[in-house]
């Protein structure tokens, strides 16, 4: 799968659970050892995505280090992720919202790519995912 | 209507869709849509029962005046 490169590396991505399936606007991030989607959109998919680190019955969370700060998020692991034809399954992820001017939703990190071959090419202008 | 076009009609919103076309690589193409809210959180409350939806923000990433450091 080939696209354009974008500054930042941007793509749509289908994200499945239980109750069906949302596709959002991502940013490519390999500096991310997860993949982040937005914690409504996952509860409204329906993973646990409850956890707050002063309930110790509220699931699973994870320490995260951001360029900013360290956060405690919660923990899921997505049944699906699809860009175009490629689809990965059981990708880590945490739940957790990027600031609103951001205007992304999703950082689609490593725990996506290393299913693939990622080829970024900036002389060629082309992000390759295979 | 395509996905440019909609990012220019609904400048600042952010809008969910159903994807109509998509490209070789899977990307949508063209929409129809569904709902538009300037929060967030209040379009997903629109779009709660639906099964099989796009949803994403009317506007450059990121939004003007930014520049994104993931």
């Amino acid at each position: 799968m080939e696209l354009p490169l974008k500054t930042p590396i941007t793509l749509f991505v289908r994200i499945k659970g239980e109750t069906g399936i949302r596709e959002l606007r991502a940013v490519l991030d390999t500096g991310s050892a997860y993949t982040l989607i937005p914690k409504k959109d996952a509860i409204q998919l329906g993973y646990q995505a409850w956890y707050d680190p002063l309930i110790p019955s509220s699931g699973q969370g994870v320490k995260t280090i951001t360029s900013s700060a360290i956060i405690e998020a919660p923990f899921i692991i997505l049944q699906e992720v699809s860009v175009g034809e490629l689809t990965a399954k059981n990708v880590e992820a945490i739940a957790c919202d990027l600031p609103r001017p951001s205007g992304a939703d999703v950082l689609l990190g490593l725990s996506f790519l290393k299913n693939f071959t990622t080829t970024i090419d900036y002389k060629k202008g082309i992000l390759r995912i295979e | 209507m395509s996905i440019e076009e909609l990012m220019k009609q609904f400048k600042g919103l952010w809008i969910a869709v159903r994807v109509v076309e998509r490209d070789k690589a899977g990307q949508p193409l063209t929409a129809e849509v569904v709902a538009s809210n300037l929060v967030r959180s209040n379009l997903l409350d629109e779009i709660y029962a639906e099964k099989d939806i796009c949803i994403f923000f009317a506007g450059p990433i990121p939004e003007e005046g930014y520049v994104a450091m993931f």
